[in-house]
This record gives C-alpha cells, structure tokens and sequence, in this order.
C-alpha cells in the first residue's frame, strides 16, 4: 500500500511537472531558437561611431576599428586592463574614453598622422565633482554629478580636447534623487550632432525606485515627456513632424516634435517586447510612416509599425527582404548610408547592409554578415 | 547500402533464433551499465510549419554533434528480457555556441534475443526530459529506441557498442509558442561498461 502511494506520488509530481513547466519566459520554442541560431562572427560589435570619407569607425570588444567595407583595421586595441569604453570621430580626430587602474582618460588618436595623446578626467567648471556615465557617436559626454552647490546633477557636456575641458550643453536636476535609467538616440542617426532632427531621450527612475521621469533633449532644452502610465522608454523616432515613442512592455505613443514639455498620446498596445535602445528606424511612404522595429521575439526578423495619415496604426512581422538575416540576432548599432540603406552591427552575428524598398512588405535586399559597402 | 539492411535484419533475426534456443539469464538476473558517447541531433520537425530540418549545423537543427553519459539498472524478468530505468545527461552546442542539454529519465525495456558471452540488447525507453536552452527549459517526455551489443570476455564485466534513435517532443501551452511545436530526433552512439549477475 505504501508503495503504491509513494509510486501515485512521483508519478503526480512529474505529471504536474511536465504540465506546469514551460518556456513561457522564451520569445519563441525552444528547438525553434536552435534551428534558428546562427554561428557568431569574430567580431563583437558594441556601437558604430562615425564614417569619414574613407571609413567607416566602430568600437568592438577588442578596441576599435575603421572599414572601408572590405577591408577592416585596428586602430587602437585594447590596452591591457584598460579597455576603451567609448569613442567618437570629431573631423579627424578620435575621442575616446578608457578606464585604467588609474581612473578615467580621455585619449585623442589623430586620425591622419596616428598620434596618439592621452589626458587625465577632463575639468568642467560647473561640477565639484562628476563621473563620466556614457560618452556618444553624437561627440556627447553624460556626466552625472554636484554642481558647485554641491546639488546632484546630469548633464550633456561637449568636450575640448586642447584644453581638456568639459562644457555643459544641457543639464537635468537631479536633486530629488534620481537614477539614469537609458539614454536613447534614433537608430541609424546616432551618429549625428544632437539637433531638434536628431534629439536624445533621457530616462531615469525616481527615488521610488519604481516611476520614471523622460527628458527630450533637443540641443540646449530638456522638455519633460509624460505618459499616461509609467513605463519605460525602449527606443524612439521622428519622422514627418511627429515623434513615436515605444516602450519597452510594447506600447506606442506619439506626439508632434517636443518644442516644449510634452503629454505623449498612447495609439496601440504592440503585444510585444521591447530592450533599451532597441532598434527603431522610420520610413515615410507618402503620407503613411513605417516604423521598423526590432522586438525581443529573437525568431522574429523585424517588426513594421504602420501609422497611416488618419492615425489607424497597423503591425506586421517582416523575416524577408531587408528583414531575411534579422532573426536570432541582437542588434547594438545602425548606420543610416542614403536613407533607407542602412548598416545594421549586431552583438555577435556581424555587420549586415540593408536596403528598405518598401518597408511594409519587407521588400528590400539584406547583405552579410561582413558584406557590405560604406 | 540498401544490399546490407536486409542481411543485418536477417542476422539478428537468425541470432534471435540462436538466443531463443540457449537463454544464459534466469529471472532475477540483472546488469548495471555506465555509459558515454557522442550525440548526432538528427532532425527536428516543426509541427506548426509541417517543416522539417535535418543535419547537423546552422540552417539544419542548429546543434552540433555533441555528448552523453548516463547510468542504468535492469533486472530480468523472464530470461529473455529485462525492465529497469536509465538516467543521463546530453549536451550539444547550438550554432550560436549557446549549450543545448537534456537530462532523460525512463524506464526501460529490454529484449536480448542472443545473450551469453555476446549479448544484443534491444531496447526501448520511455520517459521524460528535462530540456533548457539560453532562456528556455521545459519538462517533456522523452522515447527512445536503442541495440547494440556487448562483449562479456569473463563473468560478470561486459563491454558495449550502442546506438538507435531519441525522440524528444516540445509541446508548448503558451498560446504564442504553440506554432514552435516540435519533435527532435537524435542519434546517440554510445560505449558501455556493464556489471551483470
């Protein structure tokens, strides 16, 4: 008898065990992701950072690097236990940030003659003291900080190399105990200086630790974004005068360009998922907009938002065209050549060169990994 | 290829015949094995799509050839075959090096149509695994088929070769996982140490 209970027992506990048990976490079946997974590429790429005439300049896991296409070469690897952070292209000049035993240096590599000259944390005269929190393609500094009210503060500061100066751009207080959450730029333009075309969104969480608050940064202003619920941001775009906004449990908001604080409008529960920074890239069709995402379905190549011109929004999953080599890839970066062409660098799958046709058909061509042109 | 499916079909049918006339086990005989070896995954078939990839790599099932190591008891229960239980661990590496692994768990069955100082087991297994992939982990059942045969050059220690076919179903409830329904097929080919008495 009580060998029968202890065999009803077991045979219960893995029954509920099969029928509980799931990958209800996972974006997509288990066997799904495998068939789909790809074989990485030896380069890990982290952000592109600038093109010139001749290069294309972008930071990897070993350092970074320029490509003319074919051709990729170091220009300046990682040093021993001081691996470059960050990197912009100024002109002919690369500013790049590295952290060493010594702490924070700020290096300038001349692009043309290879020196290569490094300088201590740089000054910035409205802090007493700050710490360097990201540095960006678009030859921004994040600072976070007491201003010399010794008040907790952020900042946007653009950087002089000859007298290693920091000089704030935009600053956001602080003082009420606020945490950097994200900072997100538009996909495929992050490379370009900040701009009321080409803005930034910072976001952080308050002092609750669980409300956010959203900064539009369009040059020298930072103008409030309110939602209608708290949710953070996951990445955004203009495009024909709006701004859309989408987060990162899947909603999409917009509203017209920010000239000041602005009430974002919720247009469309997505149903999907989406990372910080996640991949978001408009396309106008006329009076319509396709917003191209990237969601955390990894099966899934990309994801098109259409906004048509009396606001009905519509979604479809595009694994085609431009989308056919998007699935099972995490993607870090993008540079936008003409648009619609763009330069997609993925964490661990390589660079891939695509050419949007017609964004909502997935019509298009994709290239790569490593083939493409710039 | 297709000349020499038939004589091994028959070769095992004559040694069935052989075994049949000569049992070397009584009821209540029983083995324990240690076994290792490497996995083939071979197929996965997507329910939802009707697709199905075979082969190993990207592009295929997207794992590679990978490794298995596992232990098991049977105990006769006529003299021709034996009921017991296997457990194991099986990993391979998927295209992105990401480790795909399963731990199986089941009862076996096992008929030795010729058995003395060579047997040739043939068996079959049902049960369940525990599969995870990155993110993804489930229970699911678990079926295999298997032979082979091992060599006892003394009493009691043997020395096996096997092979034959894992089927390994995924059955997701999540209403959005649902169209990645699948079954995968793997191909284990395995040495055993076996201790019988």
């Amino acid at each position: 008898m009580k060998r029968t209970l202890q065999t009803i027992l077991i045979a219960t506990t893995l029954l509920t065990l099969l029928f509980t048990s799931c990958n209800a976490d996972a974006s997509a079946g288990l066997f799904r992701q495998i068939a789909d997974s790809k074989a990485p590429v030896g380069i890990r790429y982290k952000q592109i950072i600038g093109k010139d005439g001749t290069y294309l300049y972008f930071i990897t896991n070993d350092g970074i690097y320029k490509s003319t296409g074919p051709v990729t070469t170091s220009v300046k690897a990682n040093g021993k236990l001081k691996p470059v952070h960050y990197a912009y292209v100024d002109g002919t000049t690369l500013v790049y940030v590295a952290n060493s035993s010594a702490g924070t240096e700020v290096g300038q590599y001349d692009l043309t003659s290879g020196t290569d000259t490094t300088q201590s944390h740089p000054t910035n005269a409205g802090y007493n003291e700050y710490v360097i929190k990201g540095v960006y393609a678009n030859k921004l500094f994040l600072l976070e900080g007491k201003d010399t009210t010794d008040t907790k503060q952020f900042s946007l500061a653009e950087y002089t190399p000859n007298t290693n100066t920091l000089v704030d751009k935009v600053t956001i207080d602080a003082s009420a105990g606020l945490k950097l959450h994200s900072v997100l730029q538009m996909s495929g333009l992050q490379q370009k200086d900040i701009s009321a075309t080409h803005p930034m969104i910072l976001s952080f969480v308050k002092a609750d630790k669980k409300t956010y608050q959203h900064f539009y940064v369009q040059g020298t202003n930072a103008y409030e974004l309110t939602l209608d619920k708290n949710r953070s941001l996951a990445a955004f775009t203009i495009s024909g005068g709006n701004l859309y906004v989408i987060t990162e449990d899947g909603h999409l908001y917009e509203s017209s360009t920010p000239t000041g604080d602005e009430t974002l409008t919720h247009k469309k529960d997505l149903g999907k998922s989406y990372s910080p920074n996640a991949f978001m890239y408009a396309v106008k069709d006329g009076t319509t907009t396709h917003l191209i995402t990237k969601t955390n379905t990894e099966t899934e190549g990309l994801f098109v938002i259409t906004r048509d011109s009396g606001g009905t929004i519509t979604t479809t999953p595009i694994s085609d065209g431009y989308a056919s080599q998007m699935k099972n890839v995490n993607i870090v970066s993008a540079f936008e050549k003409p648009s619609g062409d763009l330069l997609i660098a993925t964490e661990k799958n390589g660079m891939f060169d695509i050419s949007i046709t017609d964004a909502a058909t997935g019509e298009g061509t994709s290239k790569g990994p490593e083939d493409y042109t710039i | 290829m297709k000349k020499s499916f038939p004589i091994i079909i028959a070769l095992l049918l004559l040694a069935t015949t052989v075994g049949a006339a000569a049992p070397f086990y009584d009821k209540g005989s029983q083995f324990f094995s240690f076994k290792v070896g490497t996995t083939f995954p071979t197929f996965t078939h997507f329910f939802g799509t009707k697709e199905t990839v075979a082969g190993l790599g990207e592009g295929k099932t997207g794992m590679k050839m990978g490794g298995y190591g596992g232990i098991s008891y049977q105990v006769f229960n006529t003299p021709y075959t034996a009921i017991g239980g296997e457990i194991g661990y099986n990993f391979n590496f998927a295209a992105d090096k990401e480790l795909f692994t399963a731990v199986p768990f089941y009862a076996k069955y096992t008929y030795l149509p010729l058995q003395g100082s060579w047997d040739i087991p043939i068996s079959t297994g049902l049960g369940f695994a525990y599969i995870k992939y990155k993110d993804a982990q489930l229970m699911t059942f678990y079926a295999n088929i298997e032979t082979g045969f091992t060599w006892y050059p003394g009493e009691h220690w043997g020395f096996g070769l096997t092979t034959g076919l894992w089927l390994i179903p995924e059955f997701n409830y999540n209403e959005a996982l649902k169209k990645d329904n699948a079954l995968a097929g793997i191909i284990p080919v395995t040495v055993s140490v076996t201790y019988r008495q």
